[in-house]
């Protein structure tokens, strides 16, 4: 196909599965903050979040101080950020009208619907519906969106790059989401205190769908080694970084239609490290250098995806 | 007369191009008037000769691999023929009535033709006469002044400007010359200048006119002269954009800078002359 | 040519039904109102669902609205369809010898039928297509020729499209239509059928690939983008066709050649069927400012790198104030009279021609040359005294922008308004397609009908529609 098309298709799956993810984030910063914590500030929850959002600077410019209530703005329909739902939403759909001749009646109008509803949403609106609730609403358009795709379009090529980009932004967001609670969490407890683990790692668990997995898998007390691990490593998670990275191996060799290209060795490369990895090592060396170094190989398999498929001259 | 040449265009960029393509008009060819003994193209990737529109020896450049700078270099000797022949458009592709037509550059509106029709008197008498005249005054009308013009700028505005360069010379004269029934064209190549043994080469853009009976007859409006003698005729068209010695696009490539060298092409390299607005490449 | 009674195509000069309208007639009389406005409520779903929508000029931004369609098809019979085919295929053969010549030779100028001046100075006629050989002489590979009728047998040919017609998804999106809401109709008649046209469309295409190209050739759709109101038609072929839907910036030029960008690496195109004015192909031989197409495209197509259909440079070929040369540009190639004439046409350019177009203007329908839309244009029956007044004065200014031609009674045909059946003007666009081993067309073409009661302006831009065209199967 097209260069320009495969483009459309992977950032169309990326930007809604960034809005996803978004939604996730503020919704598990706000349980947190809610239930409060022992040697915490008010602020330290957000100021986290933008950290690993490395947005501290955009949003100094744009809103001033750290505040909750600035920061849920900013992240939810801050027009001039360019990772807000709302203009994730909007991006997503832009590159699927570049795409109509291509995509669905039902996969346009899913994602058209979603963007006439947020586009003229503002801070009153949103807080007369709730946040909680808006971030369901973000939370099942994305399943709708994935589902569409996966039920009206062709398994091919298109299906292909579209998830690719799903899967290339959910590692890239699990790896956020872990480290800024991992990081804070970790100054306060430990293995070792089970009910600061089960409300505090319970909330992570919640804000991915995975409190029930859990237990599904460990039968166990909630642990933060436990969790990272289940996110990290577990094959049958769908959220874990495992699972992204297989799924993104196993789409790239589908794309490449034998040829042997750069992109799927990297992208296999580091997945053969979670696919053997050890918890224990991961946190014994450092979770957190763990998880940037995610970050830098996701963006260097995006690269180069683009240098293989999408930039040829 | 013999002419060594010297080109070179060199356009840098503070971040990478991806990709680009230029048009290259940096060939001459032998003809009625001149004699091209040597001559060779240079340039990086890949370069391919083609004819264009109105029979110039073109080359299409292409870039397709991230470069942060484009060197191109033209270097060859020319025989001047002596006494400045007209030119006849038997073997041209284009019947000189093709020249009347005005282009965005050289479009006659009212103040230019306002302007052109103070010269009808003198066309009357004869077109050689009218052409020379129009060539006084078009040049008193424009200073030439370098920097107060750039490529795109139309004939219209040179004249509003009161100045400008070759290039706006020969728009205006072209313009002013087809709005009076006279079949006129644009041209680029070189133009070599010897002032007590100081030689010196130059991009230039000139003019030439058809007149039946004699032909396509040459005019230096920059330079007040009709006759082309040391001239060195390298690309004709409608206007500046078909004979442009460079016209390019490129994808990326931020900050741009160009950097042209028109020189004899011997040890005594004198000082290098830049006559004509050398043109930046669009960027996609 | 009659001027007084207006054909009406179903019902004739004396009323009686005409014979390819026999079941016509019968199915508008034992179907019912009701089914009739059930029918055309689907058929206005079926169309939204498709996306077949046209951005109206002059509306607000962005808005996109169908074209109506009307439920009554027009009928041609087989017969006539012949007598029409033969005309047009003589017409399109002249006009591609006389690309082919006004682009080398120029023998036409020559022999004095057309003055130097009228083809040189026609900002139309590309200087880059001189000398050029095109693959088979094929200059015009889709034309669009306007046809209109005024009696039984009397066709006149309107205007000519040979640069970018559109239309065609029209006709055959109709024809999907109709099969859908009235599939009994289409077994009680026998209609050739249309749906041929995309693969007819390919195989033409892909006979004009130039020499060198691989036995199977590539051909791409060039479209200006999503923006354009016949964007739709753009993805529609290109969809029918199997073939890609490019933009300018999809492809690049190296090595004498053009490419896609594809995923899996360059793509070479060897034909493409551009949706683009010459002036948007590249913007390094034409308008800078436009960026709609190929920089380099140029200096491929000089060298013979890739096709174009249709070539640069026709638009000459099809601009108004050539129109009025049309059967002189026949019986030179061909040295045979026109089988289909123009339309009368004055020449605002000649002093005799322009006098009689003021004196009569009132009765005259005034054209503005190098126009397209019918917006340069003014029907004199149906203008304002100061309307009349200033296309004189716009003819004074400037006579060689203007031709006129007395109002054509258009045929009719029954169409549903307000009142139920009425007249309606209607008018042709038959697409004749040009390969390399000659000339195809598909029966039928886009039949357009004016709307409004008495109205001649059947322009889908100004508030046209359309009907499904049979051509019956003898």
């Amino acid at each position: 196909m097209l260069s320009r098309t495969a483009e459309n298709l992977y950032w169309t799956g990326r930007y809604i599965e960034r809005a996803e993810n978004m939604a996730r984030i503020l919704d598990v910063s706000q349980r947190l903050a809610v239930q409060g914590r022992p040697n915490a500030n008010d602020n330290s929850e957000w100021i986290a979040v933008l950290a690993i959002l490395e947005a501290q600077g955009l949003y100094a410019n744009t809103h001033g101080d750290v505040t909750e209530d600035g920061v849920i703005a900013f992240l939810t329909l801050d027009r001039s950020n360019p990772s807000s739902i709302w203009n994730c939403v909007r991006a997503a759909r832009e590159n699927a009208r570049a795409l109509r001749a291509t995509i669905s009646v039902e996969l346009w109008e899913s994602l058209n619907t979603t963007w006439l509803h947020i586009r003229d949403m503002d801070d009153a609106g949103l807080q007369a519906r709730g946040l909680r609730e808006f971030y369901d609403w973000v939370k099942e358009r994305s399943h709708l969106f994935r589902g569409v795709t996966h039920g009206t379009m062709l398994h091919n090529d298109s299906f292909g790059f579209t998830r690719l980009g799903t899967f290339i932004e959910r590692a890239d967001n699990t790896a956020r989401l872990l480290d800024t609670k991992y990081h804070l969490l970790a100054q306060g407890g430990s293995d070792n205190d089970p009910a600061a683990n089960y409300y505090e790692w319970g909330a992570v668990l919640r804000s991915v769908g995975a409190f029930r997995a859990y237990h599904q898998v460990y039968h166990d007390v909630i642990t933060p080694s436990r969790v990272a691990e289940l996110l990290v490593l577990r094959p049958e998670m769908p959220r874990s970084l495992r699972f992204c990275f297989d799924k993104v191996t196993e789409m790239l060799a589908a794309v490449s239609d034998g040829r042997q290209l750069e992109c799927e060795r990297l992208s296999g490369e580091f997945g053969a490290r979670l696919r053997y990895g050890r918890m224990e090592s991961i946190l014994g060396d450092g979770l957190h250098e763990f998880l940037m170094e995610v970050l830098d190989r996701t963006a260097e398999v995006s690269e180069q995806i683009s240098r293989d498929f999408m930039m040829s001259v | 007369m013999r002419v060594a040449i010297n080109h070179e265009t060199i356009y840098r960029y503070q971040s990478a191009a991806n990709y680009s393509v230029q048009y290259l008009r940096l060939t001459p060819i032998s003809g009625a008037t001149q004699r091209v003994l040597s001559w060779k193209l240079t340039g990086p990737g890949n370069l391919r000769p083609w004819t264009d529109a109105f029979g110039n020896a073109a080359h299409v450049l292409v870039i397709d691999k991230p470069h942060e700078e484009i060197r191109i270099s033209a270097v060859g000797e020319v025989e001047i023929a002596d006494g400045g022949k007209p030119l006849l458009s038997d073997g041209e592709p284009h019947s000189p009535e093709l020249f009347l037509r005005s282009t965005r550059l050289t479009e006659c509106d009212d103040r230019v033709g306002r302007f052109a029709q103070g010269f009808k008197p003198a066309f009357l008498s004869s077109s050689r006469k009218g052409l020379d005249r129009l060539m006084q005054g078009v040049r008193d009308a424009v200073d030439y002044k370098p920097g107060t013009t750039h490529s795109a700028t139309s004939a219209r505005e040179a004249l509003d400007r009161k100045s400008g360069v070759c290039q706006d010379h020969a728009h205006l004269f072209v313009t002013c010359a087809r709005s009076l029934g006279v079949p006129a064209r644009y041209v680029s190549g070189y133009l070599c200048t010897d002032t007590a043994g100081d030689e010196q080469m130059a991009s230039h853009a000139w003019a030439e006119a058809w007149v039946e009976g004699a032909g396509w007859l040459s005019y230096d409006i920059a330079n007040r002269m009709s006759n082309a003698r040391a001239h060195v005729r390298v690309a004709v068209g409608l206007d500046y954009l078909d004979a442009a010695p460079v016209r390019g696009i490129r994808r990326g490539g931020h900050g741009e800078e160009l950097e042209v060298e028109v020189s004899v092409n011997d040890a005594r390299k004198v000082k290098p002359m830049q006559a004509v607005q050398p043109q930046k490449q669009q960027q996609q | 040519m009659t001027v007084n009674g207006i054909f009406d195509e179903m019902y004739g000069k004396d009323g009686s039904v005409r014979q390819p309208y026999d079941h016509i007639a019968q199915w508008l009389g034992a179907t019912s109102g009701d089914v009739f406005a059930n029918k055309r409520e689907q058929a206005d779903l079926l169309f939204q669902r498709i996306g077949i929508t046209f951005a109206v000029y002059g509306s607000a931004a962005g808005t996109e609205r169908l074209i109506p369609f009307d439920l009554i098809p027009r009928v041609i019979a087989a017969r006539e369809w012949e007598q029409l085919q033969r005309g047009l295929f003589q017409r399109v053969q002249a006009l591609q010898m006389f690309l082919a010549d006004i682009y080398h030779d120029q023998n036409i100028i020559k022999a004095g039928i057309i003055p130097a001046s009228h083809i040189l100075r026609n900002d139309l006629y590309r200087p880059e297509m001189k000398g050029l050989n095109v693959p088979g002489n094929v200059y015009v590979n889709i034309a669009g020729i306007d046809v209109v009728r005024v009696s039984e047998g009397e066709f006149y040919v309107l205007e000519d499209n040979l640069r970018t017609p559109s239309g065609v998804s029209y006709m055959l999106e109709d024809r999907a239509v109709m099969m859908r809401l009235f599939p009994k109709l289409f077994s009680e008649n026998r209609v050739a059928p249309v749906d041929h046209y995309p693969a007819e469309l390919l195989r033409q295409l892909r006979s004009v690939a130039p020499e060198a190209a691989a036995h199977s050739p590539t051909v791409a759709v060039l479209t200006p983008g999503p923006y354009n109101s016949a964007y739709f038609e753009h993805a529609f072929l290109a969809e029918e066709m199997g073939v890609e839907l490019v933009e300018g910036q999809d492809l690049f030029v190296r090595d004498d050649a053009v490419w896609m960008r594809t995923t899996h690496g360059p793509r070479r195109v060897d034909v493409i069927y551009r949706r683009l004015d010459d002036d948007c192909m590249d913007p390094l031989a034409f308008n800078p400012d436009c960026l709609l197409g190929v920089p380099g495209l140029m200096s491929v197509y000089r060298n013979g790198g890739v096709s174009l259909a249709n070539a640069i440079g026709t638009g000459v070929a099809d601009d108004k104030s050539t129109y009025p040369y049309v059967p002189d540009i026949i019986r030179f190639y061909l040295d045979e009279e026109p089988l289909i004439g123009n339309v009368p046409t004055f020449r605002c350019s000649r002093p005799d021609d322009r006098a009689y177009v003021l004196d009569n203007i009132a009765e005259l329908v005034v054209k503005e040359t190098q126009g397209s839309g019918g917006y340069g244009m003014m029907v004199g029956p149906k203008a304002t005294k100061a309307e009349h007044e200033k296309f004189k004065a716009l003819v004074k200014a400037n006579p060689d922008g203007y031709i006129a031609q007395p109002t054509l009674a258009l045929s009719t045909c029954p169409t549903f308004v307000e009142e139920g059946v009425a007249p309606r003007h209607v008018d042709l666009r038959p697409f004749v397609l040009t390969g390399r081993d000659g000339m195809a067309l598909v029966p039928g073409g886009l039949t357009r009908v004016a709307l409004t009661d008495g109205s001649l302006v059947v322009n889908s831009s100004q508030g046209g529609g359309t009907k499904d065209t049979w051509v019956l199967e003898e």
